[in-house]
């Protein structure tokens, strides 16, 4: 009740009062929570569009087996109906295209058995509007196509009309010879699949008397489990059966990395954001200290005070928290589909349009920020609570606030720093896969290198103020004097607006750090994997099952050859495979060729003799994530699923290897070809017999095979270009991160000099009153604003730079292998200080004009 | 993909087109008529109708009585150029127990055909297998004479024809021409709707068989509609066993 | 009614202490006006803080109402500054986001009571210290005189056992002070036990009992006699 009281009469009345500053911490929670909560329902949406892709895809089907990406023979299904508890089991070719012409769409393109296939999934083809006009014709012609009524609206193509698809046998003409109305798998990848007869897509796809999957569903009264182990035992082995479930997990898995990544900006903003609040609560305490002495004085319990203040945080918690709700929908809807290209390009093809929203995250949201903004707010309201009453009677300046002393500043910055290098040399120090070395550990340890370095901002700021006084001031006149005195006197205040900037410059730091680092490592290992000068791909020269890949039959590497000025062409052919239960990168070269002009960065295991160890043996090389997740040394063998059952392969060595970042096995192409029977490439590597030529070279190569499919013809540099391009793609949400920080960062320069400068009223008024130019109030107000920025980014740097190393070492090495190194981002940090200048002086704009209207009748008046 | 089974639906009705005075002996006489046409040869034209224009194909049709109920089907297609060479191949053990094979030459694979649920209807049509599955089996329907009234000329019966076990179309209303014993018109319903409809016209008699040389049948909830045309009808010619396997299927009829 | 016992308060400044009251003892009778002088620094203020809770001893006991202040919890200092005790300041200490009427009644407030309950007898008081068109306005919008004036309502809201007083006049002219010394006289003649902390030697005419203080120690006691003037 007295608490009622209390917020009525005196916290509302404040919110309204500065409203500036109650706009500032609404937002910076708001802010916060629209993080997780969009980047949640992000991560929602493209989980869900996977699996409801999957799903739709998927029908009835409640068991799927798979085998090696390039498919299983035929022959397997007759097997596969045998089994006793199979209802139906029915072929599918699973693969995709890119439609030449129009907006380049790619599609997927399943291939079913139309006989019987409407027992699992279901079409909606004959009612009404949509139809295969001539099913006969559909079944009697192999250039037979259905797609979507959706995708034939976006692509403007009609019945019966002729389309040009980019398929592994060159570009493909076929026949649209039926629309579907969006039901069953129609709806899935926003009506970007088409369907053709399952002997047609087995032609069109150089796939003759070879399926990918096997659908299966079952009788009545049968259980998965049963079944599923009935299908194991009829199966040679190497096949996957597994429930459709399962398969969204493995999904999860390959988007862990990704997930991981983009969570952190969201735990980033609300602890960002949380800072805000402690910052526009300590200002509110010092602000009103009066307040609360003579509200002590009469009579309010120590307890109430403390409540009072996390009572008016909790009001602005849950406004700020549900606009941030709001906000937070907004972006991830605004968001979702860049999201979604992203991860097309680099992990799985979807297309994701729309969001799901999963109220778990909006629950999660709206409490974290509540949570969070509590918990801001506690240590600034336990401070207040320490004012005495006495305070409020003896009309003298403060002292500084009770609860953060020097001393205890000083300790509490040590300790956070100690145990920071703690946890971080702990997970150095213990082994892979042991309980302490965990990612969480590093994380904790960058945060707690954060919270001990703002911490020290105080002390910082001290020496930085000193050394400006000295030797700065004196060049910039009255008002850098003035400056540099006023924010002297309010240093711990003051360290707060400078710990805001810290925060956000230290997280721009250490994101350009490890960003890049990692961009450092790939291209040089790049430089030293790519030794063509020209790449030929049909498709993004890094997606692999990215969407836009057809590859190519290895025939064309001999008509590579016969182009004059081509020294030799390579094959280069990735697929996944799945590993213990994980999707994993395969790679496939001409192991004899590639030695013959470019080495293997070893890190372990055999480095001579490479050529005949692999040619065409049963052993590989892998790299260091696939290495480390699951515990390979060399010598070790592992046993990957062929289409003709396990094969048991050596590990001759650990290399490293960035195509991907889910772990990779590398295999000589013709061992590949042994096994896998498929004669494929996704890019054949170029050598030319003379450099200078190698723009007409390329030329030649286009003209000759522009004609029968749509290649990508590049550079080396001009691939090098791309593969830059998708490392800055995938860091893409860091950028936000940086965004959303920086912001949060200036809204507390804002609140902090906005409140000094509403303190320092009746001084301002005294200055203008003996003749201070209003230009000059807030020339001092802006200059103040631009030296905390600067001494919050100089800091930030510092703490950035050592963030970026472990974070570095804590998340991507396990990713990127350990060999990666760490880079000091030095034209990030030019960019940095410049950054948080330019920012805080902009920020202190707003308190500057504040502070120049400042009525000067009335500021003498004031009490 | 209706069309398709539309095709065949009336094929093996040319083959079979035999009808009975209670309603289940008005039946047994329609059962009769059309055993005793099972042996034959025709050529069909064949013109499809939906709002995109029409279609039209020409096909050999052979059948084959080769037991009590069991009988042998074998059509070829001849025009269009699409479709030439693309064969079918029944062979039933009764009306309603039979293998279907397609033959497809751009493939050269013979393809089986599902024999499926009854009531399951493909590719989401609405063709039900049942309706190429022979005369339905008497036993699974009740018969019933509701009236009996002048049809095209011809004095018939109309009977109602109700499924035992509820199926996709919940009744039909057949008309039975009163001394040729053939259904000279279908309506086929759902609860209330009417579906479709069949008629058969031009009805000559040949070598003592009444025989409808125009078919048609009509989609009410698509619009689609399909005339069948038949020539050269020659019933029991000599046919040899070997012409209905799927030997001939691939290599075509000489 | 109130008993000060071999009271002392020791400062720290940073290493050197500074001894603000030396070893007082005073005992305080129901319906007494007592006004304490001194020179300043002499310990004036740190005295009257004590008694009102505002601070602990550092040596010593003291007891409102029989009931000991020293050595209690802050939550129960808190309650008895909250209930026995009304205070006056030098320098008002209103909110300045409040209207006096508001003002007046955050003592009850913080007991819980709603503010339209409290309404009515903080106007009153309003009405009594002569204030009763003024009720809706803000300190800024009042005069000295008149700020002191809520102020002393404010402080009589709760019925307390004691008024204190810290140079309530200090801050203003002198024919507003006797306007607010008189309005402590009238009080005292109701009843009201009065302590007041002041400068000047014609204030502490309007009390019925005067003490000295001299470098924290006390100097004189002087009993003007009876209630009247
Ligand atoms: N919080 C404090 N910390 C340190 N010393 C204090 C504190 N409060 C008071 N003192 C010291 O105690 C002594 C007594 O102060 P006090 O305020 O009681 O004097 P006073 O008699 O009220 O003076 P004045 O007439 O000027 O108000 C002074 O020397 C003062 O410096
Ligand atoms: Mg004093």
């Amino acid at each position: 009740m007295s608490l009622l009281n209390l917020l009525r009469f005196i916290s509302l009345r404040h919110m309204r009062l500065q409203k500036a500053q109650t706009f500032m911490a609404v937002s910076g929670i708001c802010l916060g929570v629209a993080a997780i909560v969009s980047i949640g329902i992000i991560n929602n949406s493209i989980l869900f569009s996977f699996e409801d892709s999957i799903n739709k895809v998927t029908g009835k089907a409640v068991l799927q087996i798979t085998g090696a990406q390039s498919g299983f023979p035929e022959e397997l299904l007759e097997k596969v109906q045998g089994v006793t508890g199979v209802e139906y089991a029915v072929p599918i070719i699973d693969t995709h295209g890119i439609l030449v012409g129009g907006k380049e769409e790619s599609l997927m393109i399943l291939g079913i058995d139309v006989l019987i296939d409407h027992q699992i999934r279901s079409y909606s083809l004959s009612e009404d509007n949509s139809d295969i006009p001539d099913p006969l014709l559909f079944l009697a012609k192999p250039d037979s196509i259905l797609i979507t009524n959706r995708f034939a609206e976006r692509e403007k193509i009609k019945l019966e009309q002729k389309i040009n698809i980019q398929t592994v046998q060159g570009i493909k003409t076929l026949k649209v010879r039926g629309l579907l109305n969006p039901e069953g798998p129609a709806k899935a990848m926003d009506g970007n699949i088409a369907i053709m007869d399952i002997y047609a897509a087995q032609m069109a796809f150089g796939k003759e008397g070879r399926i990918d999957r096997i659908d299966v569903s079952i009788l009545k009264g049968e259980t998965i489990e049963s079944v599923k182990k009935r299908i194991e035992d009829a199966l040679p082995k190497g096949y996957n059966v597994d429930t459709p479930e399962g398969r969204t997990k493995q999904v999860e898995i390959l988007l862990s990395t990704f997930q991981r990544n983009i969570n952190l900006i969201s735990f980033i903003a609300v602890f960002v954001g949380m800072y805000l609040i402690y910052n526009a609560v300590s200002i509110a305490v010092v602000h009103r200290k009066k307040e609360i002495g003579i509200l002590r004085a009469i009579g309010t319990k120590r307890g109430q005070i403390i409540r009072l203040f996390l009572s008016e945080t909790l009001v602005i918690a849950v406004i700020g928290s549900s606009l941030g709700i709001g906000f937070g929908i907004f972006l991830a809807k605004s968001l979702v589909s860049v999201f979604g290209q992203v991860v097309s390009e680099i992990y799985m093809r979807t297309s994701v349009n729309e969001i799901s929203i999963s109220y778990d995250h909006l629950i999660k949201g709206f409490f974290a920020g509540i949570i969070t903004s509590i918990i801001a707010a506690m240590f600034p309201a336990i401070s207040s609570s320490r004012i005495t009453p006495i305070s409020a009677i003896r009309s003298v300046p403060f002292s500084e606030d009770g609860f953060f002393t020097k001393k205890k500043l000083g300790i509490a910055s040590i300790f956070f720093v100690v145990c920071a290098v703690c946890l971080f040399l702990q997970y150095k120090l213990t082994e892979n896969n042991s309980y302490f070395h965990s990612s969480l550990g590093v994380f904790v340890a960058t945060l707690f290198i954060l919270i001990g370095l703002s911490l020290a901002t105080p002390a910082f700021l001290k020496a930085y103020l000193l050394f400006f006084r000295r030797f700065i001031a004196s060049k910039m006149g009255s008002s850098g004097k003035l400056a540099g005195l006023n924010l002297q006197k309010n240093i711990n205040r003051n360290a707060v607006a400078a710990a805001a900037v810290f925060y956000g410059i230290s997280v721009f730091v250490s994101t350009a750090g490890f960003m890049y680092s990692a961009k450092m490592s790939v291209m040089r290992f790049i430089d030293n994997a790519v030794k063509a000068e020209i790449l030929i791909t049909s498709g993004h020269p890094l997606a692999t099952t990215g969407s836009k890949n057809i590859p190519m039959p290895l025939d064309m590497l001999k008509e590579v050859e016969k182009i004059p000025g081509v020294l030799q062409a390579d094959p280069f052919r990735k697929l996944y495979v799945s590993y213990n239960n994980r999707r994993t990168l395969l790679l496939n070269i001409d192991v004899a060729r590639r030695l013959s002009y470019s080495s293997f960065m070893v890190v372990s295991g055999e480095e001579k003799n490479l050529s005949n160890i692999l040619s065409n043996k049963d052993n590989v090389l892998i790299n260091e994530g696939f290495a480390l997740k699951n515990n390979i040394k060399p010598g070790d063998s592992i046993v990957l699923p062929t289409p003709n059952g396990q094969v048991s392969f050596g590990v001759a060595a650990i290399i490293v290897e960035y195509t991907s970042d889910i772990g990779s096995i590398l295999m000589d192409i013709h061992t590949y070809q042994r096994y896998w029977k498929e004669r494929l490439a996704d890019t054949i590597a170029v050598r030319v017999k003379d450099k200078k030529n190698s723009e007409a070279v390329r030329k030649a190569i286009q003209d000759k095979f522009g004609n029968d499919r749509k290649l990508f013809v590049l550079l080396a540099s001009e691939f090098k270009k791309e593969i830059r391009k998708i490392i800055d793609q995938v860091f893409v949400f860091n950028y936000m991160l940086n965004v959303i920080t920086l912001t949060i960062a200036s809204l507390g320069i804002i609140v902090t000099l906005l409140a000094s400068v509403l303190e320092r009223t009746r001084e301002i008024g005294i200055l203008r009153a003996i003749g201070m130019l209003k230009k000059q109030v807030s020339q001092v107000v802006v200059l103040e604003s631009m030296l905390l920025g600067l001494a919050g980014g100089t800091l930030g740097c510092v703490a950035g730079i050592v963030n970026g190393w472990m974070t570095l070492d804590g998340f991507y090495r396990s990713d990127f292998g350990a060999s990666a190194q760490y880079f000091i981002p030095y034209a990030s940090i030019i960019w940095a200080i410049i950054i948080s200048g330019l920012l805080s002086a902009i920020a202190g704009i707003y308190p500057a004009r504040r502070a120049a209207k400042t009525n000067i009748v009335e500021a003498l008046a004031y009490e | 993909m209706n069309r398709f089974y539309m095709t065949l639906f009336f094929l093996f009705f040319l083959s079979t087109n035999v009808w009975a005075i209670n309603g289940r002996e008005v039946q047994e006489k329609v059962v009769e008529v059309r055993v005793k046409a099972l042996t034959r040869k025709a050529d069909v034209g064949m013109v499809l109708f939906d709002k995109t224009g029409k279609r039209t194909r020409t096909l050999n049709e052979y059948s084959k009585k080769t037991g009590d109920n069991a009988y042998k089907v074998l059509v070829m297609f001849k025009t269009p150029p699409d479709l030439e060479d693309v064969g079918f191949l029944i062979h039933a053990r009764s009306f309603s127990d039979r293998d279907l094979w397609a033959y497809f030459p751009e493939y050269k694979r013979i393809r089986r055909i599902p024999n499926t649920s009854q009531d399951d209807s493909f590719f989401g049509s609405d063709f039900s297998y049942d309706d190429f599955g022979g005369p339905p089996n008497i036993d699974d329907y009740s018969f019933k004479i509701i009236k009996e009234e002048e049809f095209d000329g011809k004095p018939s019966y109309v009977l109602e024809v109700t499924p035992k076990i509820r199926r996709k179309y919940t009744r039909y209303i057949a008309w039975v021409a009163k001394d040729l014993w053939i259904y000279i018109k279908i309506e086929y319903y759902q609860d209330d709707t009417l579906y479709r409809t069949g008629s058969f016209k031009d009805i000559r008699t040949i070598t003592g068989i009444p025989t409808p040389f125009k078919l048609e049948m009509e989609n009410k909830k698509t619009n689609h509609r399909t005339e069948l045309t038949l020539e050269n009808i020659v019933y029991n010619p000599e046919l040899s066993d070997d012409m209905f396997t799927q030997k001939t299927l691939q290599k075509g009829v000489k | 009614m109130i008993e000060l016992r071999n009271v002392s308060k020791i400062y720290l400044h940073g290493s050197s202490e500074v001894s603000a009251l030396k070893d007082v003892s005073i005992s305080i009778k129901k319906g007494e006006f007592l006004t304490i002088m001194g020179p300043s620094g002499s310990g004036k203020s740190t005295l009257l803080n004590l008694v009102g809770g505002l601070d602990q001893p550092s040596i010593g006991e003291i007891f409102i109402d029989d009931k000991p202040i020293h050595n209690i919890s802050d939550d129960e200092l808190t309650l008895i500054r909250r209930r026995s005790v009304g205070f006056i300041f030098q320098f008002f200490n209103l909110l300045p986001i409040l209207t006096a009427v508001e003002n007046v009644s955050l003592p009850l407030m913080l007991e819980g009571i709603s503010f339209t309950k409290i309404k009515p007898k903080a106007k009153e008081l309003l009405g009594k210290v002569g204030l009763e068109k003024r009720s809706e306005h803000r300190p800024e919008q009042l005069s000295g005189g008149e700020m002191q004036r809520v102020a002393i309502a404010r402080a009589l809201i709760t019925n307390p056992a004691v008024l204190l007083a810290d140079e309530p006049t200090g801050n203003l002219d002198s024919k507003t002070s006797e306007e607010i010394l008189s309005l402590l006289k009238y009080l005292n003649g109701q009843g009201q036990t009065i302590v007041m902390v002041t400068h000047d030697l014609k204030a502490s005419t309007y009390g019925t009992r005067i003490i000295k203080l001299k470098d924290g120690a006390l100097s004189e006691d002087i009993s003007i006699g009876g209630n009247g003037k």
